[in-house]
């Protein structure tokens, strides 16, 4: 039912963990599970973090991280499949609560952030439910859960992007930015890049506009890094994986 | 008052499941069509600039004041600020919006303050502030980009020095169709969307959002799509400009 993973970045660190409920859905997605994020930044991850600051970020990432996962409104779109936390199509369905936290700010936090959330998610098992007989159609469906781990089924991340921030600074791009380059930053883009290098988000940052010319060079770029950093990912949950089980 | 009591509008019909029937939008416009665009700039007798920008039914208002003392307490700054406040009146959709800054109402304020800060000439106005205060009045999709044409126009109005008018437009993806300036209606049922800001003369992106996932072929097909947008709406903002100065 849970996963977490922690990631550095250089000296950005961020915790994620994953939580399953069940909930009930929406009324516009009966056959759809729902998502939540919520990114909380400690103070103690930099001086600007106290108080009000720390929390308009924290809604800010939010916002940011939700946008790249969730689907619209449709419940089309989206990277992770809400149709498959389904249980009992428009009175019950599984809700996955991603709560990340900040505990170190260096940088490329959301890069930090879409990538623990990733393998979070990869971590995450969601257990058995099965629906109990109704006879009459208004009841509450009766729900049992089967508390076997090996039953368990995972959530489908094959889909999921990463988010690469390709900033621009004069003529030269930069991956990965520190606190530090990032004062000196004209603009960025976030790129959410999935496994096979297809964009799936898209957001400009900083003061200073853009050449279309040089947003498409800037895309080109992050794109590229997708793929190696999906499968780099992808063996890394795996060996830990396998370093748990022994 | 009962906050967990969700407010149920008066007349409420289903969301239509088909926007595009037999190839045509339900308002009968063409794929690359805006709906009736009405702009005027100088409508607000307290602001130092203000516009009242209508894209069909979404009606925004927009004022901007300064540049003046910051109210709040900020470090010194050889540049001026921007300060972008979007609010959605509580009577804009259909059903009521609690009172108080949602999170929907911070993201759109930080998305039009990126389009923004790239167009303003900030180190014109050192150590001061300009506020831009937008109030959609009615939200009936696509608010984002009516709300950086009206700022735009306002900031235009008040004689603060751009770069370039900003002028933005979206588009949303349904069954694979790219809809230019999306209703409400259109955008529940998109699969991926995409939002542009952009300086037409300058050739400049202020701001670009996508959402959903996209290949290499339809991002730039869409990007086009919005540019070409972009143009229509800057020619339309120039040409308010000048019949409000004649």
């Amino acid at each position: 039912m849970i996963g977490k993973d922690l990631k550095h970045l250089g000296n950005t660190d961020v915790l994620v963990g994953v939580k399953a409920e069940i909930g009930i859905p929406l009324e516009e997605t009966p056959d759809c599970g729902g998502l939540q994020v919520t990114v909380e930044c400690s103070p103690c991850a930099g001086p600007s973090y106290q108080g009000r600051s720390g929390e308009e970020l924290g809604i800010e990432l939010t916002k940011s991280l939700e946008r790249y996962l969730k689907p619209g409104r449709s419940g089309k779109g989206g990277c992770v499949d809400l149709r498959a936390l389904s249980i009992v199509s428009g009175r019950r369905c599984w809700i996955l609560c991603i709560d990340a936290l900040v505990l170190a700010a260096d940088g490329s936090l959301l890069d930090a952030l879409s990538i623990t959330a990733k393998a979070a998610l990869q971590d995450t098992r969601i257990p058995l439910v099965e629906v109990g007989a109704t006879e009459n159609p208004g009841e509450e469906p009766e729900l049992e859960l089967d508390d076997d781990p090996a039953h368990a089924t995972q959530v489908d991340t094959s889909n999921i992007p990463v988010i690469i921030t390709v900033s621009q600074a004069g003529r030269a791009y930069i991956l990965d930015a520190s606190s530090q380059e990032e004062t000196c930053i004209d603009s960025a883009i976030q790129l959410a890049v999935d496994s096979s290098g297809a964009v799936c988000g898209l957001s400009k940052l900083g003061p200073s506009a853009l050449n279309p010319a040089v947003l498409q060079e800037m895309m080109a770029m992050g794109q590229q890094q997708g793929p190696p950093l999906a499968e780099a990912l992808d063996t890394f949950v795996k060996s830990s994986a396998s370093l748990m089980q022994q | 008052m009962n906050r967990e009591v969700p407010s149920v509008p008066f007349n409420e019909g289903d969301r239509p499941k088909e926007v595009l029937k037999g190839g045509t939008r339900l308002d009968g416009r063409g794929f690359e069509v805006f709906r009736n665009v009405f702009m005027k700039p100088g409508t607000l007798s307290q602001a130092a600039g203000s516009a009242y920008a209508e894209f069909g039914n979404t009606k925004v208002i927009a004022g901007v004041y300064g540049p003046r003392e910051s109210e709040r307490k900020e470090a010194f700054s050889t540049e001026g600020r921007l300060q972008c406040d979007v609010k959605l009146a509580s009577y804009s959709r259909r059903e009521r919006k609690a009172f108080g800054q949602n999170d929907e109402e911070r993201e759109l304020s930080a998305q039009m303050q990126t389009a923004l800060e790239a167009a303003v000439r900030l180190h014109t106005f050192p150590k001061a502030n300009v506020d831009i205060y937008c109030l959609v009045l009615e939200s009936a999709g696509s608010d984002l980009a009516v709300c950086i044409c009206a700022a735009s126009l306002a900031l235009a109005d008040a004689g603060i020095e751009m770069e370039d008018m900003v002028s933005a437009c979206s588009v949303s993806r349904v069954d694979g169709h790219l809809l230019l300036d999306p209703t409400m209606d259109e955008a529940y049922r998109e699969d991926g969307s995409a939002l542009l800001a952009m300086m037409p003369s300058a050739n400049a992106v202020a701001q670009v959002v996508l959402t959903g996932q996209w290949s290499n072929a339809q991002a730039s097909e869409v990007l086009q799509l919005c540019m070409g947008g972009c143009a229509q709406i800057d020619a339309y903002m120039r040409q308010c400009l000048k019949e409000a100065a004649a």
